[in-house]
């Protein structure tokens, strides 16, 4: 479980601070990366652009992503993932303030492996990215080890 | 059997019948006869006996040779009498025993009366004593007397036998005029049963047709010939009574004939003035061209080319010597039969308007089916033109305008669900950071804040949730009705009772009672419905709160003629004069601390039933309740309803 990553593409700040906060205070010690928009999220998956050195075999174990993004949106994000081969089945979480139908449908039609709704309130939020955290990194079996 | 050979018959079996009784009747007359015959016989053959018995005895006393002459005589006479006698009566004695034995003694007494004569005679020459013969002389008066005796027997057979030939006679004389007088009687009956009364009935019948009964019939099941006759009556009626009612027939048909002779002049006057006033210019021409009828306004279009001259009988080329060729090939091929319509033939004027004109061109047909000729109609329509121009116009202009309303909308919706959307998303967020960082700090920092600042602390955190539900609620309004409409039936009452149960699910500890009138079922879209029960119930169940004995009534009643779905509760109520502000959104008519809430149920309530095409009131008074009525229009009298 150490050594597994999360990937986080969030361009809030604030949802940014609290989340590493939740995660920090739950004693969640993996490598949590953040990407700021979802141009970015590709390039560092698929270790392109200012992430072109990177390993391409060192994938996250989880992206939790988010759906409005700058530049290009989660779920254009999602759509080039999954038609990728090497990231077809990386597990994706959508996580948004969005409680849109239409958001939800669009994310699971593109192959989003969870959808979960950002709570308002701060308790809640904590709690939820928390559970996330720990079902995605020891809960759940990867579909590549 | 006719008439005919029954009367043949009859005739036969009268002859044959009288015949036999004729016969009869000789034949006993016959017999009466010969036995008259036979008693004079009888009687000279006794008065010769009793002249014999006087001449013996004369001859006896006297013995003269007078009286033995004379005694001879009758014997002889006697004994030819009886040989006639013998022979005569022979065939009529045959069966008579008693009178055979009686002839007989006679034949025998008088053979013994000749021989004892004989023997008397031959003693008168030689002497004899006289006692032998005067036994002789005693035997012969005893056979002569017994003659006599035996003759007279016979009288007397021959006597009863003339009475009784006299009765015979009689008894046939009786049952001859019997016979002829029942003879009569038969023929009269048979006269009368075969040919007086059938003649009768045809005499009645007569009368009865000439009287004018023609539906008489004699129906007779008679055979023979009065039978054919009545028969041949009857078919002879028949035939009157046909001819009679064809003849009637006729007279209607000619009547008929008449009034359809008469109906054709005038539908022909009537054709003639249509054809001549119609409004249109339209002519008739013959195989030749020669006009044959004309409309008034066709003479009034034409009068530039060809003036006020008469034109029928004319040729239509003749009066037009400038008429373009393609018009002559058109009226060429409408006489082989074609229909050629020219719907928009545009046309400028001399005085430079602009006309259009739809022409027809089309055969018309004689009754054998032979193209007599064509027919032109020229109908002015540059006022139709016109008209239709400026329907297309407006039309045109109307979609451009509602096509500009459409998009206007359509990018009003787009924005406001753009803006639901942002509001979703974006508006979150900061609450999200608000709410996270007071609590970040409460918790991180809580030890060194005094107390004061924990309470606006949680003040912030308070804030940022309550905006956030705002938010929430505003985008349920936004969203409550979006998307297409569906008509489904809805079970009301299970819903509302789903519902009423969700709540007490929710807070068993609340003691509400609730009465849903079974089988309310309305057609709308479930979802919004649901949205609309839930937002009601829980109204009901949240203004109950303070309310002993709570009760919620879900029912329909009719109002002003529309059916009204109801939801009512005995709780708060409100007060009537804030009754237009319940269903604005964010607008409540209670505190905060009284019942919360954040005023967008019965907003969102009230758009979707007018999204159904319905109306919602609110009714109540203060501490007294408050009932909500709203109407579903049936589907089809929103049929026309769209998103």
């Amino acid at each position: 479980m150490k050594n597994k990553t999360i990937l986080v593409v969030e361009d809030n700040p604030q949802d940014e601070m609290l989340m590493l906060r939740a995660l920090r205070k739950a004693n969640v010690a993996n490598r949590i990366e953040i990407v700021r928009d979802g141009q970015q999220a590709l390039d560092y998956l698929f270790c392109e652009g200012e992430f072109a050195g990177r390993d391409p075999k060192d994938l996250p174990a989880v992206v939790a992503l988010d759906i409005g993004l700058p530049r290009l949106s989660g779920l254009e994000v999602l759509e080039r993932l999954r038609a990728e081969p090497r990231t077809a089945v990386l597990p994706v979480v959508i996580l948004t303030s969005s409680d849109e139908e239409r958001d939800r449908l669009k994310s699971y039609q593109n192959g989003a492996n969870s959808f979960v709704r950002k709570p308002v309130a701060f308790a809640e939020f904590a709690e939820t990215v928390v559970r996330l955290g720990f079902y995605w990194l020891a809960t759940n079996d990867p579909p590549i080890d | 059997m006719n008439l005919r050979s029954r009367t043949h018959l009859v005739a036969m079996m009268t002859l044959l019948i009288v015949a036999v009784l004729c016969s009869v009747f000789l034949f006993v007359r016959l017999q009466k006869t010969q036995v008259e015959r036979e008693i004079v016989r009888v009687d000279t053959l006794m008065a010769d006996a009793i002249q014999f018995r006087g001449t013996l005895s004369d001859y006896l006393l006297h013995r003269e040779t007078r009286p033995r002459l004379q005694a001879e005589a009758k014997l002889s006479d006697l004994h030819h009498l009886l040989g006639d006698q013998m022979q005569l009566t022979v065939a009529h004695l045959l069966h008579d025993a008693q009178s055979m034995v009686l002839w007989d003694e006679v034949s025998r007494l008088l053979a013994e009366c000749e021989t004892l004569f004989a023997d008397l005679s031959s003693r008168e020459a030689t002497p004899a004593p006289r006692e032998q013969e005067q036994r002789t002389a005693d035997l012969l008066l005893l056979s002569s007397e017994s003659l006599i005796l035996t003759i007279g027997q016979i009288h007397r057979l021959v006597v009863s036998d003339l009475l009784e030939a006299h009765s015979y006679e009689e008894m046939t004389l009786w049952t001859l005029l019997a016979g002829l007088g029942g003879l009569g009687i038969s023929l009269f009956l048979l006269l009368r049963k075969g040919v007086l009364v059938p003649l009768q009935q045809l005499h009645e019948a007569a009368i009865l047709v000439a009287a004018g009964q023609w539906d008489f019939r004699l129906h007779s099941r008679r055979r023979g010939e009065f039978g054919q006759l009545a028969n041949a009556f009857d078919h002879m009626l028949d035939q009157i009574q046909e001819t009679t009612v064809s003849r009637a027939r006729l007279e209607a048909e000619i009547r008929e004939h008449q009034q359809a002779e008469a109906d054709l002049r005038a539908s022909e006057e009537s054709l003639r003035l249509l054809f001549e006033y119609t409004p249109v210019a339209l002519a008739m021409f013959d195989r030749e061209m020669r006009y044959i009828a004309v409309s008034r306004r066709w003479i009034d279009d034409n009068r530039p080319f060809i003036g006020d001259q008469e034109i029928i009988g004319r040729s239509h080329y003749d009066l037009l010597p400038e008429l373009p060729d393609h018009w002559k090939a058109v009226h060429r091929r409408a006489l082989e039969g074609d229909t050629i319509q020219i719907d928009e033939d545009q046309l400028t004027r001399i005085d430079g308007t602009v006309q259009w004109l739809r022409r027809v061109v089309l055969p018309w047909y004689k009754d054998n089916g032979v193209i007599g000729g064509i027919v032109i109609f020229v109908d002015d329509i540059t006022a139709r033109q016109q008209a239709e121009a400026e329907v297309h116009r407006l039309n045109t202009e109307l979609e451009e305008r509602v096509g500009q309303r459409t998009a206007e909308l359509v990018a009003a919706n787009q924005e406001l669900d753009s803006f639901a959307y942002a509001v979703s998303h974006d508006l979150r967020a900061p609450l999200r950071a608000m709410s996270g960082f007071s609590q970040a700090l409460l918790e991180d920092y809580g030890e060194r804040l005094d107390g004061e600042a924990k309470i606006y602390l949680d003040q912030i955190i308070i804030a940022s949730r309550h905006m956030s539900e705002l938010v929430d609620g505003l985008l349920t309004l936004s969203r409550s009705t979006r998307g297409e409409l569906r008509r489904d039936l809805v079970d009301l009452t299970a819903l509302a009772e789903r519902l009423l149960m969700d709540q007490a699910t929710v807070e068993p500890e609340r003691p509400v009672s609730w009465q849903v009138e079974p089988g309310l079922c309305v057609r709308g879209d479930p979802v919004m419905l649901e949205v609309v029960m839930r937002n009601l119930i829980e109204n009901a169940w949240k203004y109950t709160a303070k309310t002993p004995n709570a009760t919620i009534r879900v029912y329909s009643e009719n109002k002003e003629g529309q059916r009204c779905y109801c939801v009512a509760d005995n709780g708060a109520g409100f007060d009537m004069n804030h009754a237009n502000r319940l269903f604005k959104a964010f607008q409540r008519l209670h505190r905060q601390d009284e019942f919360p809430g954040i005023g967008i149920g019965l907003a969102t309530v009230q758009r979707i039933i007018h999204r159904h095409g319905g109306a919602i009131r609110a009714e109540g008074a203060p501490g007294h309740g408050a009932t909500f009525r709203f109407t579903l229009p049936t589907a089809e009298t929103t049929s026309k309803e769209t998103k």
